[in-house]
């Protein structure tokens, strides 16, 4: 807590000069520098939606409608934005609704409901308001708003957000479009909390007036688009909102719809009803580039590979054991065979892109068979059976790599008993630590800050899964939580992944997995490290 | 009649009951529902805070106590994954388990009834060979092949039927197809021996040898006796079409009950996973009774 | 000797219990003697080797008859080991829910009263949730993916059947004059059970195994798909189709042999089923 002068003068922004792509300001009304396919509503409007393909059954040409349908593995599990832990919720509702500040598509901090910020101490931030935010149903966005969503986060411990808010000790409104955020202590990672999935605003009178299950019912937002229909586990149908701040609206409709089986996804695809496809299995990736009028999209993510080895119990309480594990684990092989080129090699869990990442772990792989045997060989192994816990269905080829990684395993000279589990029976042993050794996991991290993923390594969140706790990692991790030096807290960040992933090897990460979109060639897509889909970037070719 | 339905109403209380308690004590030992609600990275803290607010924090009795006095009151607790009563999710998505399951049903029963009586009155013809070859392959693969297969040659190859989803009823009929060939592949040999059967008691020989024409024989009399397995047969496929059909609604992604509660299982949200086999087992009981009822009107020599 | 013949000479008179035997018999056979037959250790993969077609086609060879898996793995000798996992769960949740429901039919027929009023109220509330459901949700709370786990769901949910057929046998058995008058000589009610009632009502309990048994293997591989039937390393029919069917628009045969296996099993079983519900029919006078 010593040099934060510097920090607080380079945070405060006034975000005119910060661009959020199109969601981001009012600027529809000028031709401002678009980009190459971003032409604006109404040159686009009707007629001009076929798609040169010739796909007859075009997913936009409705009625002259320019529709945008996704399809994605899940559906929605509410409109209540900060009580869901669900990466499917968040996608869609990026839309419907907006932060004060959001990521923009190179994942830089943006205003969107804020028109400037400021830290005005270390535990407190206030934001300025736009004034010209209105609700789907017409009335204004005020501080009121803010005020109600995010205390609300904090202070009700049903919601499942409500672990990450609790931080925020109070918002005070200072004027109508002016709130001031107070923390219960130096808070280096507000943006980060306010920009994260899940951190939209509510409207305070509305839910007040109407009751929170009239809202989760008839759900009233600030963005783009609007309700207009939600069939469960089928379809979410938003429709423009014209009166956006931000301009006119792109699409005129935009639909989520919830697919469960990888081939029918691809199937809708390749039959032309749905422009964007998410998880597609990597053998289907040629055939979607060879069919005329569709094609793959590998885009970044933060979600790592990662093996869990228990810290307390033996045998992979051995140092040597576990560093053996980080040499056998060959992930160049699994990228280029089973993940066809889809992820890079690394072992830190922290992914590029988000803030206080070692880059000196990242893009190289530590295997070394021989190193690997060597230590087996001096540890005293004596062939003890270790049990390795691997999720099916839930990430890219999951259930394949674990199979990979567990003949890795016993190449090197460990006696590994797999158990492939389908993921809700998976992560209940996994979160209750029923397994005897090893398990594969891949944490994601929508917070982009490295503090959020080393959490985990702390004493005080000793769990039966991973036990480390030194005095000095906790003091190191308390510090870099209040540090409000950015080029200080980034070395103690690092320095915290080599202590966890070098120096006493607690897991073995090796894989950050890219995330295979599958398109309609007639829209300009660009993937983002968040996995959000905002309609308003999308745009017909 | 009277006396017979009032036992068989009260007989449904003690099934209803064993039938909770299975259900609570299946979900009770399934864990925590609290570990699939947090992400993984979440602390102790955190997970203790939203189990005690959850009311997940009490003894096993005590839960199912206030469970069962919540049912008959109507409340069937709230989705912890949508935060909604469990009983109005069950009803929003009964609708689509119904129409695909009836759609499904009276494909079947008209297909399998037909099919059955034809192969019966060609016994032994290549023609009842094609039939019993039919119906024993629709017996032998498993639905999820049929789907998949259906979806590649109808929307992929020939695009002339949507691949998945609900709206319209081109929606329709993959899912019903994949329902009516695995449920009509059941009916076909039913009906077919049944009607060999009647074909051979003494009254048809008597119609016969009177020399009444053989579609009369069929239609007028063979067929009455036709009904007796259909109606037992609807019955049984009841609860297999509207809550056991998970697996075709997952391909077709056609948002049924099915559906509903797989989601619920995988999610861990036990309210709604009662709710739903609950209300599938409602149906399943009284689908029961409505069919032993039809038995007393169809054949007034089966008496209780 | 003579048992034996007599039951071929009856075999043979039918063309689709003829089919159904040998069949079953192939598939048996290969199951018992997959260590010795296949080429290949099932759970080898060999990553260079993706995906390889099977030998007739372009890019296969004789080293993978059938070609290879999405790890590289022969399916060929997965299929042979395959067939030990999926006749084992089909033959041992047959035989379990076969003993379960006997019992209890039998228990429920004989003793009457109170006893059998909970029986058959336990068989209607588990009757009434569609098995395939009561499967995933027991899977699910045990957490487990062994072979033991997944006979024993598939059993409990499929014992109802039995309890009922054997009830109603034994109800009719139960006035018949030999029953009557061996228990007017007083004997226990064991030695009627065992004696007088079992051996008569076998040969329902044969043909309603074999539906049985059909519907076992199918109900696993419906497990497999929703994630809940046999996982790796073990390796069983119903998981190749199931894991295979993502690929089945781009590499059919890797779904595809599982698939034909399954459903010549099935159709096997319910021939050799249908021959002996004629054959054991105490109407049938062809014996």
């Amino acid at each position: 807590m010593k040099k934060r002068l510097s920090i607080m003068l380079a945070l405060t922004v006034v975000c005119a000069l910060s661009a959020c792509g199109k969601g981001g300001g009012p600027k529809s009304a000028g031709g401002e520098e678009t980009t190459a396919g971003e032409t604006q509503a109404g040159t686009a409007a009707p007629g001009g939606t076929k798609s040169e393909e010739g796909g007859e059954s075009s997913p936009a040409s409705q009625e002259g409608q320019k529709v945008l349908t996704i399809a994605q593995g899940g559906d929605i599990s509410t409109f209540d934005h900060q009580n869901h832990n669900n990466g499917v919720t968040g996608t869609v509702l990026c839309n419907f609704s907006h932060g004060l500040v959001e990521r923009d598509d190179n994942n830089d901090w943006c205003c969107v409901l804020a028109e400037s910020y400021e830290m005005i101490d270390d535990s407190t931030w206030e934001f300025k308001l736009r004034r010209d935010v209105t609700w789907h149903n017409g009335d204004p966005f005020t501080a009121a708003d803010v005020k109600y969503t995010y205390e609300r986060a904090a202070r009700d411990d049903s919601l499942k957000e409500n672990h990450i808010f609790a931080v925020i000790e109070e918002v005070q409104i200072v004027d109508d479009h002016t709130v001031r955020f107070v923390t219960d202590g130096p808070y280096p990672t507000m943006l980060s909390l306010l920009s994260k999935n899940g951190s939209q605003v509510l409207p305070s009178r509305y839910i007040e007036e109407n009751g929170m299950d009239y809202y989760l019912s008839n759900p009233v937002g600030c963005g783009p688009y609007k309700y207009k229909e939600w069939i469960k586990d089928n379809v979410v149908v938003l429709e423009r909102y014209d009166d956006y701040f931000g301009g006119a609206p792109y699409w005129d409709e935009v639909r989520f719809r919830a697919i469960p089986e990888a081939s029918t996804r691809v199937a809708e695809l390749l039959a032309g009803n749905v422009d964007i496809i998410v998880n597609v299995p990597t053998n289907e990736w040629d055939r979607v580039d060879q069919n005329d009028g569709t094609e793959m999209v590998l885009g970044g993510g933060t979600r790592i590979f990662n093996v869990i080895m228990k810290y307390n119990t033996s045998p992979t309480q051995n140092h040597d054991i576990r560093q053996a594990v980080a040499y056998a684990l060959d992930s160049e092989l699994i990228i280029n065979t089973v993940l066809k080129g889809a992820g890079t090699s690394c072992y830190t869990r922290i992914a590029p892109g988000v803030f206080g990442q070692d880059e000196s772990l990242y893009g190289i792989q530590k295997f070394d068979l021989d190193k690997a045997k060597e230590l087996i060989a001096g540890s005293g192994y004596s062939g003890e059976e270790i049990e390795f816990l691997v999720p099916s269905g839930r990430y890219l080829m999951d259930a394949e790599v674990g199979e990979v990684v567990a003949a890795m395993l016993t190449q090197a000279g460990l006696n590994i008993k797999l158990n492939v589990l389908e993921w809700s029976a998976y992560i209940n042993k996994f979160n209750a630590g029923e397994f005897n050794g090893m398990a594969l996991i891949a944490y994601g991290d929508d917070f982009f800050d490295a503090s959020y993923g080393m959490n985990e390594y702390r004493t005080e969140n000793c769990t039966p899964i991973s036990c480390y706790g030194t005095e000095e990692y906790d003091q190191l991790y308390l510090d870099a939580l209040n540090n409000m030096d950015l080029d200080s807290r980034r070395e103690q960040l690092v320095n915290m992944q080599q202590m966890i992933f070098v120096d006493e090897c607690v897991q073995a990460p090796f894989i950050h997995l890219s995330v295979p979109y599958a398109i309609n060639s007639r829209i300009n897509f660009k993937s983002r490290i968040d996995e959000q889909f905002y309609a308003e970037r999308i745009t017909l070719k | 009649m009277g006396r017979y339905l009032g036992k068989r109403l009260l007989q449904m209380i003690p099934v209803l009951l064993i039938l909770t308690f299975i259900i609570f004590s299946l979900v009770y030992v399934a864990g925590d529902p609290v570990a699939l609600m947090l992400p993984p990275e979440a602390g102790e803290a955190a997970k203790a805070s939203l189990r005690q607010a959850l009311g997940l924090d009490k003894p096993f009795y005590v839960q199912f106590l206030i469970y069962i006095t919540n049912l008959l009151r109507g409340d069937f607790g709230r989705s912890y994954e949508y935060n909604q009563d469990a009983l109005s999710l069950v009803l929003e998505r009964l609708p689509y388990s119904v129409e695909l399951a009836v759609t499904a049903l009276f494909v079947s029963i008209v297909l399998g009834v037909c099919l059955g009586i034809a192969s019966a009155h060609f016994k032994d013809t290549p023609f009842d060979l094609l039939v019993s070859g039919f119906s024993a392959l629709g017996q032998a693969l498993p639905s999820f092949w049929i789907a998949i297969m259906l979806i590649l040659i109808f929307a992929v190859k020939w695009k002339i039927l949507p691949v998945s989803g609900s709206g319209t009823w081109k929606n329709l009929v993959l899912p019903a197809a994949t329902l009516t060939i695995l449920t009509s592949a059941k009916i076909v040999p039913l009906i077919r021996s049944n009607m060999i059967d009647v074909m051979h008691q003494d009254y048809i020989r008597t119609a016969k040898s009177k020399g009444l024409k053989s579609s009369t024989i069929i239609f007028k009399h063979a067929f009455k006796n036709t009904l007796v397995p259909v109606v037992t047969i609807i019955a049984m496929q009841i609860p297999t079409l509207i809550g056991g059909a998970l697996i075709t609604e997952t391909i077709f992604a056609w948002p049924g009950l099915g559906m509903l509660i797989y989601r619920g299982v995988a999610n861990l949200d036990m309210t709604v996973v009662q709710a739903g086999v609950i209300t599938v087992a409602l149906i399943t009981i009284l689908a029961n009774l409505i069919s032993d009822i039809t038995y007393c009107l169809i054949d007034p020599n089966i008496k209780y | 000797m003579k048992e034996t013949k007599r039951f071929f000479k009856l075999l043979f008179r039918s063309s689709t219990g003829t089919a159904g035997f040998i069949i079953v018999l192939f598939i048996c056979l290969s199951a018992v003697f997959a260590k010795w037959l296949a080429p290949f250790d099932p759970a080898a993969m060999d990553l260079m080797n993706m995906t390889k077609p099977p030998f007739w086609m372009d890019g296969g060879d004789l080293h993978n008859l059938l070609g290879t898996d999405n790890l590289g793995r022969d399916i060929f000798s997965r299929m042979l080991y395959g067939a030990q996992i999926s006749l084992v769960v089909g033959i041992l949740a047959t035989l379990a829910s076969g003993v379960i429901g006997m019992a209890l039919g039998v228990v429920s027929g004989y003793f009457g009263g109170v006893v059998d009023h909970l029986i058959m109220r336990i068989a209607d509330a588990v009757y009434a949730i569609p098995g395939i459901l009561l499967a995933l949700v027991t899977l699910m709370v045990i957490r487990s993916s062994g072979i033991t786990t997944l006979v024993i769901v598939i059993a409990a949910i499929s014992w109802v059947p039995y309890a009922r057929l054997l009830r109603a046998e034994v109800l009719q058995l139960k006035n018949k004059e030999f029953v009557k008058a061996s228990r007017t000589i007083g004997a226990s009610d064991g030695y009627i059970i065992l004696e007088h009632i079992l051996p008569n009502v076998w040969p329902s309990f044969i043909v309603v195994s074999t539906m049985s048994m059909a519907g076992s293997i199918i109900t696993e591989a419906s497990l497999s798909f929703l994630g809940v039937g046999i996982q790796p390393p073990l390796v069983s029919w119903g998981g190749m189709l199931s894991d295979g069917r993502v690929l089945l628009a781009t590499h059919w045969w890797v779904a595809t042999f599982p698939g034909i296996m399954i459903t010549a099993a099935i159709l096997g079983i319910t021939f050799l089923g249908n021959w002996l519900r004629d054959v054991l029919d105490p109407h049938n006078k062809g014996l």
